[in-house]
């Protein structure tokens, strides 16, 4: 069966389009590779502590009050 | 409950602060994390930290800018530390609704008289029990949350129908979880369970009946291995389930296998958890401190080789709420590796006969029991001179912990151990180097960008960033 130009033009650009994700990935993984280790890490997160706190028993269920 | 001395305000203070560890400035201790390219910077009192390049440690130290980002923080991360420390409330009761158990395992911290003659609960005191429990809870709760009832052990599914009764009357009431040997969750116990979304823990020691069986059988020594396979294998895909390995010198070496087997049975969460050497019986199988961690962290990297080969989490929660509290100290989920521990402050245990316990460590030990929960109510027990023994323990009273710099992330566990085995309430836990070596290995992962890979997914949701690396 003959392809139709549409047809053809479509695969060009799907083509196109996984060529483009794919050379954009190997940029970002060589400029994250070639990233010199920051001289300082440092970074902290805060959150309101009541409500919750087990000892040695974890509960994954998170059950909200109705 | 004694609170701890809050710093004093800069206006008051003999110096600016100009400088780190002198005068009014903050204290910064270096430690080796054992990374080749980064030290860790804590200050202890506020468990804030940093990650510095070895070649620019003298630098970052006498850098201003560094020390001013920090001083403009180091207030409220002692506030936030102190209330963490002395200003929660309990949430959460481990329930013992009998004293019986159908196994004998080498380490139970409960008496194995207490064990093999105990009492049940009665359906009409259970009830009774939560009924009491959800009052005081619904003074103290905050808004949207739901307290914690886990029935624990002795063996809670020996005394399965006031467990379940209890369960369907105050499902709305509470978030309920059920610790368990597995041994009686038969296919109708299960579906009770997860059709109301009670969390599961099972335990279970080794990835084969041989290791397994060494430390965990029936009263005849005959082990459980193949029934708790059969167990974790009926609730693959139940979201509130995990398996507790209590670690011993049995099955410290077979670790990293434990974290394949657990793996490729589809389990979510794990806690790798080290002996407590609370009853003289378990000393028979305590583990050393150094190759107990060696093995330790041997599966943690095994965990994370796991996920990145098959994109699937077998989170370890126990280095995860160690890591947690690194990142995030009040996010943390568990409550033992903080000073004071959460025993009678964050949670507490009750006993079938409705005596009330810090936590289910101390059940079976007299001088603990903080009251009853029919007779006392909660409140007074909570106050009780034998709950303060637990929650006024505080790692700057113990003398190697005191100049400890991840006193923070460690908390000196366990003080039900450390008052039976090791010389009292302000002697240390027993496995110091233990907890030191998961701090340098979660200080590694973070230096190395690997943390995320031990955590939940989400994990930090309801939190906000409070530092961070550009504000300096």
């Amino acid at each position: 069966m003959v392809k139709g130009f549409d047809e053809f033009h479509g695969e060009l650009v799907g083509t196109l389009f996984f060529w483009l994700f794919y050379l954009e990935r190997d940029l970002f993984m060589k400029k994250k590779l070639e990233t010199p280790a920051k001289d300082v890490i440092a970074s902290r997160k805060s959150c309101d502590p009541k409500g919750t706190g087990l000892s040695h028993y974890i509960l994954s269920a998170n059950k909200k009050a109705k | 409950m004694a609170a701890a001395r809050k710093p004093v305000p800069v206006a008051e203070a003999p110096s600016r602060g100009r400088y780190f560890n002198s005068g009014n400035g903050p204290s910064i201790v270096p430690i080796d994390i054992g990374h080749k390219e980064y030290m860790g910077l804590i200050d202890p009192d506020t468990a804030f930290w940093s990650l510095v390049k070895k070649d620019r440690l003298a630098d970052t130290l006498t850098d201003a800018r560094f020390i001013s980002a920090y001083k403009k923080k180091s207030e409220k991360f002692a506030d936030e530390m102190h209330m963490l420390r002395f200003g929660l409330k309990p949430t959460a009761v481990y329930f013992n609704s009998t004293e019986q158990c159908n196994l004998n395992c080498t380490y139970c911290y409960i008496p194995g008289d207490m064990r093999k003659n105990g009492r049940h609960m009665t359906e009409k005191e259970l009830l009774a029990a939560l009924a009491k429990l959800k009052t005081h809870f619904r003074k103290t709760m905050p808004k949207g949350r739901l307290p914690q009832i886990i029935f624990h052990g002795a063996e809670p599914m020996l005394n399965r129908k006031a467990v379940f009764r209890g369960i369907e009357k105050y499902r709305d009431d509470f978030q309920f979880g059920i610790q368990t040997n597995a041994t009686l969750l038969d296919d109708e116990a299960i579906a009770f369970l997860t059709a109301r979304d009670v969390s599961i823990g099972l335990s279970l020691d080794g990835h084969t009946a041989a290791i397994a069986d060494k430390t965990r059988t029936n009263w005849t020594g005959k082990g459980v291995f193949e029934k708790v396979e059969e167990t974790i294998d009926k609730l693959k895909g139940y979201h509130g389930f995990s398996v507790i390995c209590t670690i011993t010198s049995e099955n410290m070496r077979h670790l990293s296998s434990m974290v394949d087997y657990l793996h490729a049975r589809h389990v979510p969460t794990c806690l790798l958890n080290i002996v407590r050497c609370t009853l003289p019986p378990s000393l028979a199988v305590k583990p050393d401190d150094t190759p107990s961690a060696r093995h330790f962290l041997k599966a943690l990297d095994r965990s994370r080789e796991l996920y990145k080969k098959t994109g699937r989490k077998l989170v370890v929660a126990n280095y995860a709420n160690i890591l947690i509290s690194i990142l995030a100290p009040t996010a943390r989920r568990l409550m033992c590796d903080i000073s004071p521990c959460g025993g009678g402050r964050a949670f507490f245990a009750l006993a079938p006969n409705g005596d009330l316990f810090p936590c289910s460590e101390f059940v079976g030990l007299a001088r603990f029991n903080g009251g009853n929960l029919f007779k006392d109510g909660v409140d007074a027990v909570l106050e009780s001179e034998a709950f303060k023994m637990v929650t006024e323990r505080k790692v700057e009273d113990i003398k190697a912990c005191g100049k400890c710099a991840i006193r923070h992330f460690c908390g000196s566990p366990c003080p039900a151990e450390a008052h039976e085995t090791n010389g009292g309430m302000k002697a240390t836990g027993s496995f110091c180097e233990f907890y030191e070596e998961q701090t340098r290995h979660a200080l590694r992962a973070i230096a190395d960008g690997k943390d995320n890979d031990y955590l939940w997914d989400g994990w930090d949701k309801g939190t906000r960033t409070t530092f961070d690396t550009h504000m300096l």
